[in-house]
């Protein structure tokens, strides 16, 4: 089964004429939709699509910002525009997804979250954007109980995959070396969790973290990898 | 215009490398 396409950007025009183009090769249509989701309301996007697709069945909400800072560091600014686009969008999107497309109708359909998998950890020196990803998580599991049975909701959370092009080789070996399964992931270990999410129809409300184990291997301090001299008590 | 029968996909941050990974998934016949 193949989809046909409304492509939503913000800034590049460019690559999103370039992947319509691209996208209408394997037979199906595409549209393109400009959309700031920091500063305009999501829903507008939802009428918009919906007047050239009624028949939309998928959200994906990929659509995210990034900006480093510690709790110390950030300004009410930037809290306000990772969660702008990182949680309002997504949380309005999938409403205006719900109330559009299934609130009178017998379809079903789903919603599929991007995440990142250090929504596992509390590295505070990017503290407002790791926040709005675990907020997002939370809402992944809250509308999916919401939606069900008509819409599945889940997510993905990707590990070393797609690093930024600033970061070094050396950057990419260090991280690595925290990875049990020692290799970075590929964009088509995520396609394969597409897959899999869009052809399981007994599975929502789920997270889905595709990292080589990055993210579980925290075993925490104990008593076995303990070699003080003041142990004898334990 | 075959958009009232086929289903349709909404991706946002579609221009992004891994929206344009997930767009094409769901545009190709992969699924």
């Amino acid at each position: 089964m193949n989809y046909d396409i409304a492509l939503h950007y913000n800034g590049s025009v460019d690559a999103a004429s370039v992947a319509k183009k691209n996208i209408e090769k394997l037979g199906v249509s595409c549209a393109i939709f400009q959309a700031d989701l920091s500063s305009s309301d999501p829903t507008d996007l939802v009428s918009e699509v919906a007047a050239r697709y009624p028949n939309i069945k998928v959200l994906v909400n990929s659509a995210s910002v990034y900006d480093a800072a510690s709790i110390a560091n950030t300004s009410l600014k930037t809290l306000e525009k990772q969660f702008a686009v990182n949680v309002f969008a997504p949380f309005m999107l999938t409403k205006a997804f719900a109330n559009t497309f299934f609130q009178n109708s017998d379809t079903e359909g789903q919603v599929i979250n991007i995440l990142d998998n250090k929504i596992a950890f509390q590295q505070y020196s990017y503290a407002a954007y790791l926040l709005s990803k675990k907020s997002l998580a939370d809402f992944t599991k809250i509308a999916a109980i919401e939606f069900a049975p008509k819409i599945r909701v889940n997510a993905i959370a990707p590990g070393v995959i797609l690093p930024g092009d600033q970061r070094t080789s050396d950057y990419l070996a260090w991280r690595v070396e925290g990875i049990p399964l020692k290799k970075q992931g590929e964009v088509e270990d995520l396609l394969k969790t597409m897959q899999y999410i869009i052809n399981s129809n007994f599975i929502t409300g789920q997270i889905l973290t595709v990292d080589g184990g990055e993210g579980i291997n925290h075993q925490g301090l104990n008593a076995e990898q303990f070699n003080g001299q003041s142990d004898q008590d334990t | 215009m075959n958009n009232q029968k086929r289903s349709a996909a909404l991706i946002t941050g579609g221009a992004t490398r891994l929206g344009l990974a997930f767009s094409n998934l769901l545009a190709s016949n992969e699924l």
